[in-house]
């Protein structure tokens, strides 16, 4: 071919835009247009006069081959498909992509036993269809393989073409396998699901979904919600059908119409539920009408109190209340009717026995009956009570324990006063004997003024053991502190020196002065025994107000006024791990035996329960100051008794009966009475007082000692009132116990002098009694 | 005119026939089989001589829905068109057997065209290959062209009553990759068409009887 001229035919087969190839009947290559050179890279002249199988060895034994072959022997012609073929031949584009081409063969027309084989170049639209097929799937995929339901895809012979991952997860095939199955192995009843699908591709389908029952490949079936509809692609047509999942709702529906079969029997068995509990409870129940008329018990009414059922029915709960705790009840049950809310009280009920249960209800209302449960805590209350005794107690000790503390300095302090009265009535009788009567009257002001101190302190001794609850009052903390100053003082000894910087503004607080006594004291001996070797201690009152924002930075102080006493001493201090301590029970720094370590827990407790705060700052070897901070009382502080007045006021001749086994101090009272103006008549027993009682003698008034021997005081004045039963009576006692129980031992009538007294206070007394 | 056409080719005839067709079918059954690398069985159990309308009733005896076929014609010493018909469902599964089963449907809707095509000029040209080659007569085959319509759409092609007058009409079976997919052959001729054919056809007869004498008298 090289060696001739180029013909016009050679210049436009070489020209036209595709492979053209012709092979002589032995398939050699007689032409090789340049598009075949370009594209295979092998010239013409390497190519013409060779075999196709030459140039590209896998050719041998193709379609292509045969193709040709045919092609030759039978003027066949052929197609080769790249849908087919992935490259009949090794060919690139110009750009050096691999190229992607048909190929026909045909017989060449008017050329005996010859072939053509033409090449064309397909790859860009290939490319275009592939990238707009891969689009459109993006978009199925993106809608399909990620529903939840099946989608199936179906050819008008009810093939699945195409079925989503969801189906083939529904009904347990592998991927790809459902793909040419018939539609029908995926339904229980293929009948249903014909005509399903001849109504689909009639047209005639209602836009609404049916229920199916289909079937998975093991067999088990599903319910199925399908709903279908026909589309045209390329002219032909398709038919997608969505099949959805609806087991979770056939299995709500079924499991509601098995609540709806068992509803009756399960609330039978609520019932019984209800009912065991009702039955075995160990609380008290019932139900009553609004009136409180009882119309339903619990077996317990007669398991815990022992009332049977028939004596309750029909009767009002009020009547198995105490009488001491009906007040409560009905106060608790009308406020439950008027609020129509849940109501809890505490009330006592009576057993069949005679004795009560303290029962802690609580009760609903509802339209037309109250419902309470009833919890038995007399168990709970009794161990309350225990408690609380238990904690008087170790408050008392506590005060014994504070008593002994004092008691070696008093009783020193004691001797000294006795000294003084003693002394002075020695002097008085030598004065008198000696008939130097101008010095008696100093020294008998000497001897009561000793005796007058030796009263106070055993007084103060007395009221302070005095066993005595809680009672706050009103009260000055000045006031009560100076009274309290002697006693301190005497109790810290010569070598530690006692100021009071009192505050004439110190607000008046609300609490026990019995207590808040207790608690200065022991802060006073704290502070001695932390100066061994002397020093000085400061009792300070103060007024402060705490605002908000030092309230918040303390959390523990709420704002607020406060009157503060504090109590600083020159002592050892503490350090500060024993500060933290210091309010801890049984925590103490003295020896074994010298002190209970409840002090401070004591003070501490008493003082918020006063609602105030205990503060304390200690330096060890500069000393310590607790300060006691108690919340203002805004109120009067309670009239101070008048003082006495100047001169003891005196009888009219009236009669006194004065029974006393004690013939000293009978004889002072008489002597005392007859100087006042009254006529004394003197009995040194009960039974000697009797026939004077059961006489007609005048008699205004009886002063009677309370422990007499044989009658004791009490006895004698019951006797007197017995005939008389106007008799005044003034009982006499020399013991604390007497004077606490003073609200239950005196009638109208009575009252009562502790031992010693001073006779002015007698005077006055007689002649109030009297008058 | 009907028993006329019918008795162009007499049993033995047919049966020549038949067997060329199937020799021809097994050709591109092993061309096919090369390129699907599987199993691919083809059978045509029967062939007849019948008229277009018959040969369009034959086709809607079987089929509801639409077809499609692939067309080639064929010129020389033998002249007409042969039509490869398949129903257009079962076309389908014929591409998805012929490219291997994974392809998305969608993908399988748009290479259709081309590897149905492809499918149905392996088929036809191993009839008409082997037809003309036993027959020792030259052709030249046209390349395929696909159609789609109804029975009657595709057997009146082009609207020229000269060829089309006789159908050569045979059922076709294919089978592979599990999947057995039917169709129709049907070769469009004019009487002269057919005649020579028939003579063909004797000639080819006394051939193989003059070879295979003793087998015929068997049989």
């Amino acid at each position: 071919m090289s060696s001739r001229e180029p013909t016009l035919y050679d210049s436009l087969l070489n020209t036209v835009d595709s492979g053209i190839v012709v092979l002589d009947r032995d398939g050699r290559i007689v032409f090789w247009n340049n598009w075949m050179a370009a594209a295979s890279a092998v010239s013409t002249e390497s190519a013409v006069g060779k075999l196709l199988s030459d140039i590209f060895p896998r050719v041998a034994g193709t379609r292509l081959s045969s193709a040709i072959d045919d092609s030759l022997r039978f003027g066949t012609s052929s197609i080769l498909t790249h849908s087919l073929h992935d490259a009949v031949f090794p060919l690139s584009t110009s750009a050096g992509r691999t190229m992607v081409h048909n190929v026909s063969v045909r017989p060449v027309v008017g050329m005996a036993k010859s072939c053509l084989v033409q090449v064309s170049d397909v790859t860009i639209a290939t490319e275009r269809d592939r990238v707009l097929r891969e689009r459109q799937n993006a978009r199925y995929d993106a809608v399909v393989s990620s529903a939840p339901d099946s989608i199936v895809t179906l050819s008008t012979d009810g093939l699945i073409q195409s079925a989503n991952p969801a189906a083939t997860k529904q009904f347990g095939y592998l991927g790809g396998e459902l793909i040419a199955m018939r539609a029908e192995v995926l339904f229980e009843s293929p009948d249903q699901w014909i005509s399903y699908w001849n109504s689909i591709l009639a047209g005639s389908a209602s836009g609404s979904p049916v229920e199916l029952k289909g079937r998975r490949k093991d067999g088990s079936s599903t319910y199925l919600e399908i709903s279908g509809s026909a589309w045209q692609s390329h002219s032909r047509l398709f038919v997608t059908v969505i099949l959805r999942d609806v087991n979770a709702r056939r299995a709500a529906e079924d499991a509601l119409r098995q609540i709806n079969q068992t509803l009756e029997q399960r609330v039978a068995e609520r019932t019984a539920d209800r009912d065991r509990m009702w039955r075995l409870s160990t609380d008290l129940m019932l139900v009553m009408k609004l009136d409180g008329i009882i119309t339903a018990i619990n077996p317990a009414w007669s398991v815990f109190l022992g009332w049977d059922e028939t004596e309750i029915i029909g009767a009002n709960l009020s009547q198995f209340i105490t009488v001491e705790d009906l007040p409560k009840w009905e106060a608790a049950f009308n406020d439950l009717l008027k609020s129509r809310r849940p109501r809890i009280c505490e009330v006592r009920v009576r057993t069949r026995a005679g004795s009560s249960r303290i029962i802690a209800w609580s009760a609903v209302i509802g339209h037309d009956f109250v419902q309470a449960a009833g919890r038995d805590v007399t168990a709970e209350r009794e161990a309350e009570e225990s408690l609380r005794n238990a904690e008087e107690a170790l408050r008392q000790s506590q005060k014994m324990d504070a008593i002994g503390q004092l008691t070696g300095g008093i009783a020193h302090d004691f001797n000294n006063l006795l000294m003084g009265i003693m002394g002075a009535l020695s002097l008085i009788k030598r004065r008198i004997a000696a008939n130097r009567h101008e010095d008696v009257t100093g020294l008998i002001d000497a001897g009561i003024a000793s005796a007058t101190r030796a009263a106070a302190l055993v007084h103060r001794l007395l009221a302070f053991a005095r066993q005595q609850t809680l009672d706050p009052q009103p009260l000055s903390v000045n006031h009560l502190i100076e009274g309290m100053m002697d006693l301190m003082r005497r109790s810290l000894g010569e070598q530690i020196s006692l100021e009071g910087k009192l505050s004439a503004s110190a607000w008046p607080v609300m609490t026990d002065a019995n207590q808040l006594e207790n608690a200065l004291l022991n802060l006073v001996i704290n502070s001695r025994d932390a100066m061994p070797a002397g020093g000085r201690l400061t009792i300070e009152t103060s007024s402060i107000t705490i605002g908000r924002s030092e309230s918040s930075k303390k959390s523990e102080v709420e704002a607020g006024d406060y009157t503060v006493i504090s109590v600083t001493d020159t002592g050892s201090g503490m350090p500060a791990n024993v500060v933290a301590k210091v309010f801890d029970p049984f925590f103490t720094t003295k020896p074994l035996g010298q002190g209970t370590g409840l002090g401070l827990s004591m003070v501490y407790g008493f003082v918020k329960q006063s609602n105030g705060h205990v503060q304390i700052q200690s330096e060890v070897d500069k000393g310590t100051t607790i300060r006691l901070l108690f919340p203002r009382h805004k109120g009067e502080i309670a009239g101070e008794l008048p003082a006495a007045s100047s001169e003891a006021p005196r009888g009219a001749g009236e009669t006194v009966l004065l029974v006393e086994d004690d013939s000293t101090v009978r004889k002072l009272i008489a002597d005392v009475l007859r100087d006042l103006g009254y006529a004394c008549v003197e009995a040194h027993d009960g039974l000697a007082a009797l026939p004077i009682l059961n006489s007609s003698m005048r008699l205004d008034l009886l002063i009677t000692d309370v422990g007499l021997p044989g009658l004791n005081g009490r006895q004698v004045a019951d006797i007197g009132r017995q005939r008389r039963p106007d008799l005044k009576v003034l009982f006499v006692t020399g013991y604390a116990a007497h004077a606490t129980v003073r609200a239950g031992f005196l009638d109208a009538g009575m009252d009562m002098i502790t031992k010693p007294f001073n006779l002015d206070d007698l005077a006055i007394k007689i002649r109030s009694m009297i008058e | 005119m009907e028993q006329h056409r019918s008795q162009i080719l007499n049993d033995l005839e047919r049966d020549a026939l038949s067997e060329l067709v199937n020799l021809g079918v097994g050709k591109a059954a092993a061309n096919l089989r090369e390129m699907v690398k599987d199993e691919v069985l083809l059978s045509v159990p029967s062939v007849t001589v019948v008229s277009r309308a018959e040969a369009s009733l034959l086709i809607n005896e079987h089929e509801t829905g639409r077809l499609v076929a692939i067309h080639q014609r064929f010129s020389g010493d033998l002249k007409g068109r042969a039509l490869l018909i398949f129903p257009e469902a079962n076309s389908l599964e014929l591409v998805r057997a012929v490219t291997g089963g994974d392809v998305p449907l969608d993908d399988i809707v748009d290479l259709g065209q081309e590897a149905l095509s492809e499918t149905g000029n392996i088929i036809l040209n191993g009839c008409l290959g082997t037809i003309g080659n036993m027959l020792r007569r030259t052709m030249q085959v046209s390349l395929p062209e696909i159609m789609r319509g109804n029975s009657s759409e595709l057997l009146s092609l082009g609207g020229d009553q000269g060829y089309g007058e006789a159908v050569l009409f045979l059922f076709i079976n294919f089978s592979l990759r599990e999947r057995a997919v039917r169709g129709y052959i049907a070769m469009l001729m004019d009487l002269p068409a057919l005649t020579s054919l028939r003579d063909l056809l004797r000639q080819y007869i006394h051939r193989m009887s003059d070879e295979t004498d003793s087998i015929h008298v068997e049989s």
